[in-house]
This record gives structure tokens, sequence and C-alpha cells, in this order.
């Protein structure tokens, strides 16, 4: 995702860059954490296939990605914060929220344009609060979000009056359609996973949330608009968020106002999943995808071996835990070794693609 | 250098086991990467002395410390603490042999009261084993009333001034009975009123028997407290005198080498009538920490401003580079007006290189090519990879960064690389100012004059460059103009052939005995500076 592409081929008389990694080192770091997802997902994949032959087919995988399509919509939203140093953990009321009052706009007799407009606009100021008051009062993202979290999970149980609102015929073809084969949230998910990781990685707004994420202080310095950037992220993410509402309302043809309570957990946790720091700084597109789609594979195989819902969160959570940790622990290797040694373990996957250096020396720790 | 000032470190030190030292070492070496900072130093402290350790930034007289402290350790050589050596050097190790450090930045916990800090690492425990904050109180007033210090216990310590922190922090270091104490610029942040206090302290614990090691850059603080002194110069041990025995002249003859002539650097002819400044501050001040201050900067100059740490010379550099806004004043960019944030100074072309490069100026753990290409010097709003790559190598070129690819991580260059591809981002964004903090901190030798020579030929492009310095070789070598500051004060200028090391060393000193009182007293007007990051 990050520059595949060799340092260039006129750079003068570099031995150390001829003989240098092939990959920068932040992608070699972020295939160190998706290698060993998609060894898992491919893994369970096939075994649950050779218990129950029906999962690989095209239907049900094409099933899966419908199931995951808000929890990745909003996924790659929580990657941008992340990766600037923010988090939002309000995103789950938002999507309720926005369902509820779109659903009561649709029954109100409003065009499905001016209900879309409503729903993204309303994203918007949500995340136009969050990022004014993070940027501009230096208030803790996590508190805030949290107290948003409640405020905006309580306004989705007030307009709906507690009950679930039935949508008739509004963007029914966001739920229900087929978009060029596939069904539409699936293609949704795609969508903004790729344009997503297109502005993540290959603009200087993208490169930008990463400097945020590393240091700020060295950002602003450098010339950053810190809280300009802050303020977009989260007007964005939240946007995003709406849009997952939207969509998830149109699956469900109704405004539930606790369709997306919890939510923010499993988004926040696919996203560290694939590779994104919480401190900032780390994280990618393609690792997110590959975060979102290691959930759906367990959900989706739970399911299919027949394991009963009270045990599928604790499998779930305890696959989710188990990576996590393995990819902490060979991270923390690979730092103690200088970064250079110690991915032993993981080194047999990865070298075919990375084809490491032979950086024998672990780099001076500086002056 | 006479060989009367040249001792013999050995002969100097005696029998390092002698345990009539309280404190010594024999043949401390220690290298960082390109930097040879002790070469075979060795000193012996008797018990109930007071011995100075001076010496330039960057003599090694730091890293001395940490070594005899036990925070860091030697390549080779070995310290004793009363006739002991110390193996595992550890600074706990240290302590338990009865070594405290009082150290140069103020370790205050804020939120904690005076009494808390003070007895910080020895509270006092009831039979239950809990802590009581009258008995914390009632002795730690006591140890203050002891010490002569005029502060209450129960105060809040964030509520206090820096100076009276600094006296906290040295009625902690005194609250056990210690062998030896270590004074790391004790004087830094203290008006007159508290100095005295501090040499009445450091007396009566000479006379209890205490060996103290006082560093400091005020020769006149040594002649009025140290016994004995040791010089160091480039990590070399050359002087180690009795006080009464020199005098300013010998000490200064000892700590600048005066052979080797680091004198002005060549550069180009300065036109004959100056043009007209490019950035201009007028009346600029920030309270407690600059007092109203004009400075022009005009294009092709390097600008130098002189000062230890707190001096002023940071806030002013922040000023003029738009990263904080002045209380009073303006600043203003030729052709831009006053400077509206960081953002918009950096756009208009005002680079800043900060003195904490790790964390303020790199992004440690990202790419070469992401760290270039960073704020005002990422102007498309597009990242195309391969055309990155290939402006990086550029940059790096122009930048003179060697041997590297812009695809590794900006960590694992050498501290004088890292700061040229700091060079570089401003290089490639076209700065037309150039603000350096401490510019060649943390850079060796080599490296050092490298970057004063890239720093001229910016100049000769018409560049104007300030450069904040507390290494008076530095600002000799590079300065057209520089700019004394002493306790937020400035104090005095010079221009051209009279900038010489000692020069600016004299002004310093007499500007702190002169401005000292007045000027540290307007310190406590508000002590509690907001940190950077907070300052966005």
């Amino acid at each position: 995702m990050t520059t595949l592409q060799d340092p260039p081929a006129q750079a003068p008389a570099r031995s150390a860059a001829a003989r240098g990694p092939r990959l920068q080192h932040t992608t070699t770091q972020a295939l160190r954490t998706i290698v060993p997802l998609l060894v898992l997902v491919l893994g369970l994949a096939v075994y649950t296939n050779s218990e129950n032959a029906a999962f690989l087919r095209g239907s049900n995988i094409e099933n899966i990605l419908t199931q995951v399509a808000v929890l990745g919509i909003l996924a790659a939203g929580q990657t941008f914060l992340l990766i600037g140093g923010q988090m939002d953990l309000s995103v789950g009321s938002l999507v309720s929220l926005v369902g509820v009052l779109a659903a009561k706009q649709f029954a109100a007799g409003w065009s499905t344009v001016a209900v879309v407009a409503f729903g993204l606009a309303l994203g918007a100021l949500v995340g136009l609060v969050w990022g004014l008051v993070v940027a501009y009062l230096d208030v803790p993202p996590f508190i805030l979000t949290l107290g948003g979290l409640s405020v905006l999970a309580s306004l989705a149980l007030v307009f709906s009056d507690n009950v679930p609102i039935r949508v008739d015929d509004g963007l029914d073809s966001w739920g229900f359609g087929q978009w060029f084969g596939l069904r539409a949230p699936a293609v949704m998910l795609i969508v903004v996973l790729v344009l997503a990781g297109l502005l993540l990685h290959l603009t200087r707004f993208g490169r930008t949330t990463y400097a945020l994420g590393s240091s700020q202080p060295t950002a602003f310095l450098a010339g950053v608009p810190v809280r300009r950037h802050i303020v977009l992220l989260f007007v964005g993410n939240s946007t995003l968020a709406a849009f997952g509402g939207l969509v998830l309302m149109a699956r469900l043809a109704a405004g539930d106002p606790r369709a997306g309570s919890g939510l923010e957990l499993s988004v926040i946790a696919v996203t560290v999943l694939g590779g994104a720091a919480l401190a900032g700084g780390r994280g990618t597109m393609l690792g997110t995808a590959v975060g979102v789609l290691v959930f759906g594979t367990i959900t989706a195989s739970l399911t299919f071996l027949r394991v009963p819902g009270a045990y599928q969160a604790l499998v779930s959570g305890g696959i989710l835990i188990i990576a996590v940790v393995v990819t902490a622990a060979a991270d923390l290797r690979s730092a103690r070794a200088g970064g250079a040694r110690g991915r032993s373990a993981l080194r047999g996957l990865i070298a075919p693609l990375t084809r490491p250096s032979s950086r024998g020396t672990p780099p001076p720790d500086g002056a | 250098m006479s060989a009367l000032l040249h001792v013999e470190p050995a002969a100097a030190a005696g029998d390092p086991a002698d345990p009539g030292f309280a404190i010594s070492c024999v043949g401390i070496s220690k290298s960082f990467p390109g930097v040879r900072a002790l070469d075979d130093v060795s000193i012996g402290l008797r018990p109930g002395t007071v011995h100075a350790l001076l010496g330039e930034n960057g003599a090694g007289k730091s890293t001395l410390i940490r070594i005899l402290t036990g925070a860091e350790r030697p390549d080779a050589g070995q310290v004793y603490i009363g006739g002991e050596p110390l193996r595992h050097a550890t600074p706990v190790a240290a302590r338990k042999l009865g070594v405290r450090v009082l150290p140069q930045e103020r370790h205050v916990a804020a939120d904690l009261t005076v009494g808390h800090n003070v007895l910080l690492d020895s509270l006092p425990r009831n039979a239950l084993g809990l802590v009581s904050s009258r008995a914390v109180a009632r002795r730690a007033q006591a140890h203050l009333d002891r010490l002569g210090l005029d502060l209450d216990a129960r105060a809040r310590a964030g509520d206090l001034t820096a100076a009276q922190q600094q006296l906290v922090e040295l009625a902690r270091t005194t609250a056990r009975p210690a062998q030896v104490i270590v004074l790391d610029e004790p004087t830094a942040s203290l008006a007159g009123d508290e100095v005295e206090v501090l040499f009445r302290v450091i007396r009566s614990l000479r006379e209890n028997g205490t060996t103290l090691l006082y560093i400091s850059h005020h020769l006149h603080e040594v002649f009025e407290v140290a016994d004995t002194a040791t010089v160091l110069r480039n990590g070399r041990h050359v002087l180690d005198v009795p006080v009464a025995e020199t005098d300013t002249d010998g000490l200064l003859r000892a700590m600048f080498d005066r052979e080797i002539q680091h004198s002005r650097l060549p550069r180009a002819p300065r036109p004959a009538t100056p043009p007209a400044p490019v950035l201009e501050a007028s009346a600029v001040a920030v309270p407690g920490q600059l007092a109203p201050i004009d400075v022009a900067v005009r294009p092709g100059e390097v600008l130098a401003l002189s000062g230890p740490a707190g001096s002023g010379t940071s806030v002013l550099a922040e000023l003029l580079a738009g990263v904080r806004e002045p209380a009073q004043g303006t600043v203003e960019l030729a052709g831009t007006g006053r400077l509206r944030s960081r953002a918009a100074a950096a756009s208009a072309g005002i680079g800043f290189v900060p003195a904490d490069r790790k964390r303020q100026a790199l992004l440690l753990e990202r790419a070469i090519v992401e760290n270039l290409q960073l704020g005002a010097a990422a102007r498309s709003r597009l990242f195309r990879p391969r055309r990155a790559l290939r402006d990086a190598a550029t940059a790096l070129e122009l930048g003179r960064v060697r041997a590297a690819s812009p695809g590794s991580p900006v960590r694992v260059l050498s501290g004088g690389n890292q700061q040229r591809v700091v060079f570089a981002r401003w290089l490639s964004a076209g700065c037309r100012v150039l603000v350096l903090d401490q510019p060649t901190a943390g850079v060796d030798v080599a490296a050092k004059f490298d970057i004063y020579a890239q720093l001229l030929d910016l100049t000769a492009e018409g560049v104007a460059v300030v450069v904040v310095s507390s290494d008076y070789e530095e600002i000799a070598a590079l300065a057209d103009r520089v700019v004394v500051m002493v306790g937020g004060v400035a104090t005095a200028a010079l221009e051209g052939d009279a900038i010489t090391p000692e020069r600016l060393y004299e002004l310093e000193t007499e500007g702190a005995h002169e401005v000292g009182e007045a000027v540290v007293l307007d310190d406590r007007l508000d002590v509690r500076t907001p940190p950077l990051e907070e300052d966005r």
C-alpha cells in the first residue's frame, strides 16, 4: 500500500541503496501484521469448508462481505483517526441515530436525495463538534467521544420512542440491490475501502495524517495546520459513519435505535487488528480491510460450524486477543532487535514477499 | 597550551582507591557514535570540599557527571566512591553509596505539596505503614527551616516560581545525609538572594564533611564557593587547580583553546549598506520569559542569539518563526505582514529547526522521504511514490545527506545526517528565513563544520539565518551579528570580528551579574510555560 517502488534507478552511486530494502520499512512492518491474518482467514475458511462445503461458495463470500459492510465502512474512517492519533467511540451510536432520523424523514415523505443529504450533513456536524473540541480545547478524544456515545445513543432512543421505525421503500437499492453482479453493500464496502486507501496512501492529506500521529509537535513545526487537519479527520470519519448508518438502515429496512450499539468496539478492534496503532502513526487501509475480513470470516465460520450462540463471542473475542498478542509480541521482538532482526517466526512467511535486505547490524540509536 | 596548566591526570588523582577521596575516577573514557565525549579522565575529590567542574558546552561535563553518578557506564575506567569501586554502575548503586544529584532540569511533582516533594523518596510512615501528611509537613518544614529556606511545606509545589522549585529540589537532595552531592548548574534559575541561600547551604554541607561537585558556567560563583577546580576541554582533562591559586583568566585560558582558532569562518562579502530586514520583531515580549525586545533579521546574514537555557533565546526564536504568538508586540515578515500561525509562517518561507530533533523535528519511525515532504515542504496534493522518492533523492543531495535510501526510516541515520534531513526539508520548501535552535546539539565535530558551511552557503543565496546557541565557538564561527541574552533580557550585541568565544563568555557573565536580580524577578510573574505540544 505504501510506496512499493524501488528507490529511483538513477540514485547516484548509492551502494547502500542498491542493497537496501526493496520495500519501505513501514510496508514491511504492515505486511508483518497482514500476512499472518490472511493465513488465519484462509486456514479458517478451508477448515470450515471441509466441514461444510457451502462456505467457500461465491454466494456465501458475498454474504460475508454484505454482513461486514457497515463495520468496514466505519473502520475505514476510524483508520484515519487512529493513524492521526485520534479516536472516535461515538460512531456506533451515530449509526443508530442516523438510521432512526432517516427512517423518520422517509415516513414524513422526504425524497431519497434529501434524506441522504440530511443524514450525511448530520454526521458531518457531529464530526465538526468533536473535531473543534479536540483541536481547540485539547480535550482527549477518548473521553469526549465516550460521552458522545451515550448522548447520541440516547437521542436515537428518544427520537424513535424506543422502537424501530419501519422504512417501506427508501433506499431499497442500497440494501438489496445488485450492482455489478454483487450485492450493493458489498460493492459499497469495496469502493469505500479503495477510495479511503487512495486518500490515505497517495495524497498529501493521507501522509499528513501519518505525520500528525507520529509526532504532533514535528508536524506543527513543519508547517502542518494541525488543528484544521484534526477537524477534517473527525468530520470525514463521522460523515462516513453516517453513510454507514444509512446503509444499515437500508439493509434492515428500518431505523433501529439499537442497530449500532457496540459497533464502535468492533470497529476499533478490527482496525487495531489490521495494524493501526492506538498511539497513532501506524496502520494501513489494506490492514484494516484484512481485519474486517478476519472478523467476517470468524463470525460466519462459527455459524457454519454450528457453534452455539453463547460461545460465539467467546471464540471471536479469543481469536482477536490471540491475533493482537501475537502481532504485538512479534513487533516487540523486532523492536528489541533494532528493527532489523527478530522476525524469524514470521520470516518464512514474509521473506518471499519482501525480500528483506541483509542489514545485519542494528541501527545506532543516534547520538 | 602552556605546560604549567597541563596537569598529569594520574598525579592529580593520586591513588584512586585512596579512601581519602570521597569520590574519584580513573582513566574514564566514553564515546558516543561519532563523538569522543571523554578521553582518559581522572579526578579525585577530598571529603568536605567544594570542587568546581568547568568547561564549555560539549566539553564532557555532563557525561562525566552521569558516569560518576552511575547513570552512564564508561567504556573504560573505574569510578570509586569512598574508596569502593562502583561495580554495577547504576544510579541506585551510586545512591546507596551516598551520591546524590541536584539535576539541571527541575523535576518537581507539581500537584504534590512542597513537603511531599522534599521527602519524596523517604516519606515518613507510621506504625500502620501509612503516610501522614501532617508528619510529612512537620519533618519537611523542619528541614526547610534548617536550610534557611523561606518555603511553606504545605504549599502546592506547582504554585511556586521556577527559582523556588529549584530550592525545593535542593531541599530534597539534602533531605537525607549524603557523602557526595553533585550540583548541576544550580544557579541557572536562581536570583541574587536565592543564590546566597544556595551558597549558605553549600558551605554548611561542606562543614559537615559532605563533598560537593559544583558545575557552573559562572566563574565568579566558582571563586565564591569552590575550593578546587577541574577544567575539561573536548573531553580531556586539561587543568586541576586550587581556586586560590588561579584567576578568571587562567580558567578561561584552559576552557578555550586559543591555539585552535575557531574564529569566523570565511563567507561571501557582506554588502556595505545592509539590505532591508526580511523579518522584524517589534517590542515583542512574553511575561516571565522575555522582556520587550526589537530584532531585525536581514537577508544574507547569520544572526545569533547567545545565551544559556532559559535566557529567552529559544522563546525569541519561536516568536520569530511564528511557533508562538507574542503577548505584546508584533513579528512581521516582509511582503507578508504579521505571522498568523506557524503553518502560515512556514508556507510564507520561515523554516524552523527545533532543538529537540527527535521529538519535534522528525518523524523517527517514518521513512526519510516522508520526513522530507512534510508540512510546507509537501508541495503537491497528491503523493506519487515514484516521484516522491525521486524528489527525495534530489533533496537529500541538496541537503548533503550521505548514504541513505529515501525509503529507510530516518531513525537509522546519525545525528548529523538527521539534522541534514531537517535542513533538506526547508531547502526544498524554499525558505527565506531559517530559524535554528541549537542546530549542532548532539552532532559530532566534523559534521558541525559541514553544517556551518551549509548555513553560510545559504546566506550567500540571500537566506536569512537565525541561530540560537549556547556554544560560544559556534557563534563566533558563524555569526555576522549576535545578541547576548541573560534572564530574558538582551544585555549586549556584537558584530563581525568582535565576536569571540571569550568575549561572549564575559558578556554573559557580566550580564548575569548586572541584570541578574532585576531580570529573574520578572520570572516570578509566570513560570509555568505551556509545553510546546499544547501550544499548537
